[in-house]
C-alpha cells in the first residue's frame, strides 16, 4: 500500500514541495517577524501548504491518497522541512542563533490535526 | 519534471530573498574581530531592515550581531575570537552621527567579549582535563548567560534611551572586562607536560 508514495517520482515530488514550502515560509517570516504569534501563523501555513500537496498529488499522479498514505506523507513532509531548516541554520545562521526543534514537533502536530480535518472535509464533500 | 523544475526554481528564488534578510550578501563585509573595535562605525552596519520592523514603535533603531568563534589549532592551541558581523547588523541610517547609539551597540560587543574571556579563563585553568566537547558545551552555557545579560542591558537602558542606566552599564562592563584583562588574547597556548 505504501509503495504508491515511496516511488521515486512521488518522493521527489514531495521533497520538491517540502523545499518550496520551506522557502515560502522563510520569505513569509521576513514579514511576520514582528507579529505577535508569528510561530502560530507559520505552523498553520505549513499545514495548509501540506494540504495543497494532496491536490498536487491527485493532479500529477491521477489517484487520491488514502488517509494512511496521507498521514505518512505528513511525516515525510515535516522531516523534509526539518532537514532544510537545519541545513539553513548550519549554513546561513550563526552558532549564537537558536534552532528550535520543538517548532517542528508543533508543525507535525498541527499538520496531523489540521490537515486531517481538511482531509475529512474532502471525504464529506465527495460523499 | 516540469513540476520539479518550476517549484525548485521558485523555491531557490524565494530562499535567496529570505537569506538576504539574514545576511546581506549584496553588501557583504567580513566579520570584524574585537581587536578592531575602534574601527567600527555605523557605516559597518549593512544588514537590510525587515518590513514593519520597529523597536516599541520606534523606527530609528539599530541592532548588532556578534558571536565568538572557536578554532582548535593543529599544535593544540585554541583560538577564541569575538566577532562583529557587519552584514547581519542594522542601523536605520548609516550616515547618522549618534555617538550614544553607537556606544550602546558596541557595548553589546563588549559583553560578548566578556563571555569569551570567561571561556578562555576556564580553559586556561583546566588546560589538561578539558576536552573539545567540554569547550563546546561551555561555549553554549556562556551563550545562554550572555543572552540573559544582553537582554538585561537593553531592558535597563531601554536601548540607550535611559542615559543614566547606560552610563551605569558602561562602568559595569568596563570593570568586568578589566577584571579579565589577562584573558584578552584570543590565542590560548596549551603546553603539554611532556
Amino acid at each position: 500500500m505504501f509503495q504508491i508514495i515511496f516511488k521515486k517520482a512521488k518522493l521527489l515530488s514531495l521533497l520538491t514541495w517540502s523545499f518550496f514550502s520551506f522557502s515560502v515560509i522563510k520569505c513569509f517570516s521576513i514579514f511576520s517577524y514582528s507579529l505577535p504569534g508569528a510561530f502560530l501563523y507559520e505552523t498553520v501555513l505549513y499545514s495548509l501548504l501540506f494540504f495543497v500537496y494532496f491536490f498536487i498529488f491527485k493532479v500529477r499522479f491521477g489517484g487520491r491518497l488514502t488517509y494512511l498514505q496521507y498521514i505518512t506523507s505528513i511525516f515525510l513532509f515535516v522531516t523534509g522541512i526539518t532537514i532544510f531548516s537545519y541545513s539553513y541554520y548550519k549554513l546561513v545562521m550563526l552558532d549564537i542563533d537558536h534552532f528550535n526543534f520543538n517548532f517542528f514537533i508543533a508543525i507535525l502536530i498541527s499538520s496531523l490535526v489540521f490537515s486531517s480535518l481538511l482531509f475529512l472535509l474532502t471525504l464529506i464533500k465527495r460523499k | 519534471m516540469k513540476f520539479t523544475i518550476f517549484f525548485l526554481a521558485a523555491g531557490i528564488v524565494l530562499l535567496s530573498v529570505a537569506i538576504a534578510f539574514d545576511i546581506n550578501y549584496f553588501n557583504y563585509s567580513r566579520p570584524i574581530p574585537y581587536s578592531q573595535l575602534r574601527k567600527i562605525s555605523f557605516h559597518d552596519f549593512r544588514a537590510f531592515k525587515r518590513p514593519n520592523m520597529a523597536l516599541n514603535g520606534v523606527k530609528e533603531f539599530a541592532y548588532i550581531k556578534t558571536n565568538r568563534e572557536i578554532h582548535f589549532l593543529n599544535n593544540g592551541s585554541i583560538d577564541i575570537t569575538t566577532y562583529f558581523h557587519p552584514s547581519r547588523s542594522y542601523v536605520f541610517a548609516q550616515n547618522i552621527r549618534e555617538a550614544d547609539l553607537l556606544t550602546h551597540e558596541l557595548y553589546h560587543f563588549h559583553i560578548t567579549e566578556y563571555y569569551s574571556r570567561l571561556l578562555r579563563r576556564e580553559i586556561l585553568e583546566n588546560p589538561i582535563t578539558i576536552s573539545h566537547n567540554m569547550i563546546n558545551l561551555l561555549n553554549e552555557k556562556y551563550y545562554q548567560l550572555e543572552n540573559e545579560m544582553q537582554l538585561k542591558y537593553d531592558e535597563d537602558t531601554y536601548h540607550s534611551y535611559i542615559m543614566q542606566e547606560q552610563k551605569k552599564w558602561e562602568i559595569k562592563i568596563d570593570s568586568l572586562l578589566q577584571s579579565l584583562e589577562s584573558f584578552s588574547n584570543p590565542l590560548i597556548t596549551i603546553r603539554s607536560n611532556e
